[in-house]
């Protein structure tokens, strides 16, 4: 990211990037309705002449799945020798003494690579985003209704501490994410409760859910939906409490210096490094000088600015990967002057939204349109894309009697391309004659008490399945209500509520249809652009593939055992 | 502690009286102009300050006007490329000085003002109130500056008032202990002595005897501490607290870019090089005056 | 007074200083704002937030909660971080450890090669030695370290050569001692950083020295330069030099949070960036306080030297 953000809050210098504020973290995707379904993803786009289609290393991704590369990546290929088992892997990514360790919570981007290097989730999404169980323990989930799940876990599988992994780990691991005490997703309890778990058997619970949401299979295969051992609890200083599932096992760990993740060598998958040490760094710069030094093989979120010094280099490369990670400018729709759909509609229209991407993302990403859920299969890419339209714009503002609107837009300093976002958005309204200030906040105030409460804001979001995103932010109940939408009078929440317990999903993508219609025409998120991921990493690590995907380097090699190192 | 003050009643008093009172007069300026490093120093600043404040009507771009792809060096129709945010480097150079010079001048200023003003009334008084004075400016001292910077910036955000505030703050328990460090020596002269014999207030030896014969060390520390200023405001960039967002600031800009210094260094070089220059410049003109202060003191001639 | 006397005063006031700074950092920390807010995030539950401000003591009156801090900070026990449980010795011994190391090293390094260019500049005053270095170093104190320690990088670590670490990388639990490699870097930006300053001073200082009457009257009386030089315009230049020393000192030893960023170097700064903005009062304070008391220690030993080495001061003690 082209983080400015300073050092406490910058990331520079080191400030917490706050995935959770807007939720970008597992927690929150859970919590969401859901609606998924099983077309294929979207997002694929054809690959440029002259890259050659990624050769996955084995256990990756569900087979037959196309392999889907951002322009101007290299891929990672396995060449005739042969993948080469051992060594370490030194990893970098911005942290500070702040770094915490919990198997299904995090806060900061250093607390998500440790948290998918522990612990594995229940079920994963594939390349097209539809549920897999290839990097997951569930062997199989069935939806039974749109209220009742049944979870048969994988056999055999073992904890770092060699007991088996079973049913009642799994009720443990769901209660513990409702745990108040915790308050790790606390919106989840709208669905479950600790009566909600029947154990069918030693691997095999049932979930009935306390109103149907098809939305529910979806948040299990979010990557903070682990399973922990029963009486798992967060780190407080000893290592050998950290148990969980994945490839690797922690060995040490100090917060704000780095974890040391040792090979599990009953892993249930393969792997095969010997040992992952993931370094934190106080700063952007810092960490690309690391890995350009050989101090680190690989360096987790790469300034766009940097981009290209890491690509002119003959012994780095840059896995480039296109997200769906969006950022947003958002009209509360039921406060003055955004109650006014037409003033909401001349707001979109004055983002210039190629050169967001240039401006904002130097170029590393995608135009947007107003749009979220851009990996879901219902994601409605044949909506016409919005461009500029200065005059357009001027004549709604007139309509509604806003042509001298003067107005403050907020930005919280600890989102890298946020300040950026509102800066230059203020900066294009000036041609439609109104004068938009962009306010930047210290990142702590603005994901305060006034958070949400704000009539024009920024806010960043990953992407998730289009239902889950409304349950997130579009509904009068959603977590972070950013836009207050919908208007008064609309009938979106009952298009929701059907759609959540629609099971035909057929039938499903129509009522959505119609709620994405709806908030295209009128919304209040104006959506300029989806960002996408770049890490850098030294050629000899193998492995991690550039494919439209969630999470940093390829998810991390799925907690790193995709990871090889070619030395 | 204070020491026996023996009424001199030669002539050579009346001759050193003089000379130090001539320090405070025009001629000192006069002096310090023959100097060739106070000329370089003065045509630098003039130079610098002329950018600072001509530089907005010259530029061939806004100063966030959107001209390009960011962090590019070639861009058409621009000098020296794009920086971070896609802005022309050039004329974000030259809308850049202005903020920069203002908020680090006006903090230097309330640190010396204040600072050697506390110094001086040390060194002069001595015993109770020196004591008082110093001690209270140990425990500034003691106060991590660090902590006090991050934490009143945090809490009441990057205000241009408070960064001028806090800096200027921090400024004065140092001027004030350079200060008192050279006046107790010359308190202990026999001018002043003799200024008290004749019964001069203590406001006018203050300012009159004891001031014109520590300008030299204060003006070269006052110097150190304008440079300082400038890294200080810059570092706070560096930190996440700039005065105003993407505000056109050579100091800013260096932070703003400085991760890109290996692809486009020019957002970075630019500005530094200007605040390098700026420097330089008033240090050589400090340095002439504390070199023409030194002189006319001991009635030698500077070499 | 004697020089004992002297000491013991000058400890007293050491600590009383240290007294108030405590004072100023409790309230200063209380500040910031509610840890649990931040802890809990803002979908915790109101009987939540109360048990966990609870725990924290929090809801104590302010005056207790600064003493029973005082106490723990006395005894060793100086808290737990609030953000991830780890106590803060734990968390911050590493970071201590390797702070007065590069306070040491770049002292180490700086002072004497600052005095040393200061006296030898005075001597030569505007020799051609003396215009280049003071050129140089008014350039240096000009560049902010972000730039400084930006331009070594780039020459030194990444895109020119590489022959030397870009980040210092000591593990956890680790001397400093065992990546000293890695600490070229960050002292070579400090010391740029210190010497000019230092510099300076001693030059001014040293040419106030030459120029003063008992310098010229050891002169006069045939002393040999040599003599004048070590015995007479050395030590009392040294004086004032020392202070500022013990400024750069203190700031070496926790305010170096650009130079501790710019090459990861795992030190007391960057855990004070860290911990404010999260209101992670304990570590806050902990910090704080360290710093403050190197501040005090380096300030008595300046003041001690001061005397021992100026022959007027020596004097008037005895």
């Amino acid at each position: 990211m082209t983080d400015q953000r300073k050092l406490w809050v910058p990331p520079t210098l080191g400030r917490r990037q706050l995935i959770v504020g807007a939720g970008a973290v597992g927690a929150a995707g859970l919590l969401a309705a859901c609606g998924g379904d099983d077309d294929t993803a979207s997002v694929n786009t054809t690959a440029p002449s002259g890259t050659t289609a990624a050769t996955e290393p084995p256990g990756t991704t569900a087979p037959g799945a196309p392999a889907t590369t951002a322009p101007g990546v290299t891929e990672t290929t396995v060449p005739a020798g042969g993948i080469k088992s051992g060594g370490t892997l030194r990893v970098g990514v911005v942290g500070s003494t702040n770094d915490l360790m919990d198997a299904q919570y995090i806060v900061a981007r250093a607390d998500q690579a440790r948290l998918i290097t522990g612990w594995e989730p229940i079920s994963n999404y594939d390349d097209n985003f539809n549920i897999a169980y290839n990097n997951s323990l569930a062997e199989e989930i069935e939806a039974v209704a749109p209220d009742q799940y049944v979870v048969r876990l994988k056999q055999g599988v073992e904890f770092h501490n060699g007991k088996t992994v079973g049913a009642d780990d799994l009720i443990y691991s769901f209660n513990r994410l409702i745990d108040p005490e915790l308050g790790i997703a606390p919106n989840l309890t709208q669905f479950i409760d600790a009566n909600s778990f029947t154990k069918l058997d030693d691997r095999t619970v049932q979930i009935d859910l306390l109103k149907p949401s098809v939305a529910f299979l979806y948040g299990m295969a979010d990557y903070g939906a682990t399973i922990v051992p029963v009486d798992y609890a967060r780190f407080a200083g000893d290592p050998a409490t950290q148990i969980g599932t994945g490839a690797f096992k922690l060995k040490s760990f100090t917060p704000g210096s780095e974890s040391v993740h040792t090979r599990f060598e009953n892993y249930w998958g393969e792997s095969y490094l010997d040992e992952v040490q993931i370094i934190d760094f106080a700063d952007q710069s810092a960490l690309v000088n690391a890995l350009s030094s050989g101090d680190i093989d690989v360096a987790i979120d790469v300034p766009y600015a940097q981009a290209g010094s890491i690509e002119s280099s003959g012994e780095l490369t840059l896995l480039e990967s296109q997200a769906g990670n969006w950022q947003t400018i958002t009209m509360r729709v039921d406060m003055a002057p955004f109650d006014d759909v037409r003033v909401r509609q001349a707001m979109r229209l004055i983002s210039n939204r190629e050169e967001m991407v240039q401006r904002v993302l130097s170029g590393h990403g995608r135009v947007g349109n107003d749009m979220y859920g851009v990996l879901d299969g219902s994601y409605p890419k044949d909506f016409p894309q919005r461009e500029q339209d200065i005059e357009a714009a001027k004549a709604l503002l007139k309509d509604a009697g806003q042509e001298n609107l003067e107005i403050e837009l907020f930005a919280p300093d600890d989102t890298a391309g946020l300040p950026e976002y509102a800066t230059a958005f203020a900066e294009q309204a000036k041609a439609a004659g109104i004068n938009v200030t962009a306010t930047v906040l210290d990142g702590g105030t603005y994901w305060g008490d006034q958070y949400t409460q704000r009539v024009f804001a920024t806010s960043y979001w990953s992407t998730r399945p289009y239902l889950n995103q409304v349950g997130a932010g579009s509904l009068p109940t959603a977590t972070y209500p950013e836009t207050h939408w919908p208007p008064a009078g609309s009938n979106f929440v009952e298009l929701y509520d059907q759609a959540i317990a629609e099971v035909d999903t057929d039938k499903r993508n129509e009522l959505i249809r119609e709620m994405q219609r709806q908030e295209y025409e009128e919304g209040g998120n104006i959506i300029s652009y989806f960002q996408n991921l770049i890490d850098g990493h030294a050629t000899y690590v193998k492995g991690a593939v550039a494919r439209p995907n969630l999470i940093n380097f390829d998810h991390f090699g799925r907690g790193w055992k995709n990871i090889w190192l070619d030395l | 502690m204070t020491y026996p003050v023996t009424v001199p009643v030669d002539d050579t008093i009346d001759e050193t009286l003089d000379s130090a009172v001539a320090t405070s007069q025009p001629g000192l300026m006069r002096s310090a102009w023959g100097l060739w490093r106070t000329r370089i120093g003065v045509a630098l600043v003039v130079l610098l300050v002329g950018i600072a404040i001509v530089g907005p009507w010259v530029a061939p771009y806004g100063a966030s006007e959107f001209v390009g792809t960011a962090n590019m060096r070639d861009v058409p129709g621009t000098w020296l490329g794009t920086d971070y945010f896609g802005q022309d480097v050039w004329s974000r150079f030259l809308h850049g000085g202005r903020s920069i010079l203002f908020l680090a001048t006006v903090s230097t200023l309330i640190g010396f003002l204040f600072g050697s003003a506390i110094g001086l009334i040390a060194a002069y008084n001595r015993g109770r109130i020196d004591d008082v004075l110093m001690r209270f400016m140990d425990v500034i001292l003691a106060f991590p500056q660090l902590l006090l910077a991050l934490v009143a910036l945090t809490t009441v955000g990057p205000k241009p008032w408070l960064i001028i505030s806090i800096v200027g703050f921090t400024t004065i328990p140092r001027i004030a202990r350079i200060t008192r460090g050279a006046a107790v020596p010359v308190v202990e002269r026999d001018f002043v002595a003799a200024a008290e014999a004749l019964g001069e207030s203590r406001f006018r030896i203050i300012t009159r005897e004891l001031l014109p014969n520590v300008i030299g060390p204060l003006l070269v520390e006052a110097n150190l501490r304008l440079t300082y200023a400038i890294g200080i405001i810059a570092g706070l960039g560096f930190l996440g607290f700039a005065t105003e967002r993407n505000a056109a600031d050579w100091g800013l800009m260096v932070q703003e870019n400085r991760v890109a210094l290996s692809v486009q260094p020019w957002g970075t070089v630019l500005p530094a090089i200007a605040i390098a220059l700026l420097t330089v410049g008033t240090g050589l003109i400090s340095d002439g005056l504390s070199r023409t202060v030194a002189g006319i003191d001991r009635g030698r001639p500077d070499s | 007074m004697g020089i004992f006397k002297l000491i013991i005063r000058r400890l007293l006031l050491g600590v009383a200083t240290l007294f108030v700074v405590s004072i100023a950092v409790f309230l200063l920390t209380n500040v910031l704002g509610d840890p649990v807010k931040r802890m809990l995030g803002r979908g915790a539950l109101p009987d939540v937030v109360t048990a966990r401000r609870a725990e924290l003591n929090l809801d104590e009156p302010i005056v207790n909660r600064y003493f029973t801090w005082l106490k723990g900070l006395l005894t060793g026990e100086p808290g737990v971080s609030y953000t991830n449980g780890t106590p803060v010795w734990e968390l911050l011994s590493d970071r201590v450890k390797n702070s007065l190391f590069l306070m040491a090293l770049s002292s180490a390094i700086s002072i004497p090669l600052s005095l040393f260019i200061g006296g030898y500049t005075a001597l030569r005053r505007d020799g051609w030695a003396d215009r280049v270095m003071s050129n140089q170093l008014l350039v240096l104190a000009a560049m902010p370290e972000f730039v400084v320690g930006a331009f070594l990088t780039v020459i030194f670590a990444t895109n020119i050569w590489h022959i030397v670490p870009a980040v210092s990388r000591i593990r956890p639990g680790e001397s400093p001692w065992s990546d000293l490699d890695g600490m070229i870097l960050p002292v070579a930006t400090l010391v740029l950083a210190v010497t000019p300053h230092v510099g300076r001073t001693m030059r001014a200082a040293m040419i106030e020295v030459l120029e003063s009457d008992y310098v010229e009257m050891a002169r006069l009386k045939g002393l040999p330069e040599r003599s004048v030089l070590w015995r007479h315009a050395f030590p009392n230049a040294l004086g004032p030099t020392l202070q500022v020393i013990a400024l750069n000192i203190a700031y070496l030893a926790g305010g170096v949070v650009i130079v501790e960023s710019l090459f990861n170097f795992r030190g007391l700064g960057i855990a004070l960036r860290d911990a404010i903005p999260e209101a992670n009062a304990p570590v806050v304070q902990f910090i704080a306080m360290f710093i403050a008391t190197i501040y005090v220690i380096s300030n008595l030993m300046a003041d001690l030297f001061t005397i021992i080495v100026t022959p007027r001061l020596r004097t008037r003690l005895q």
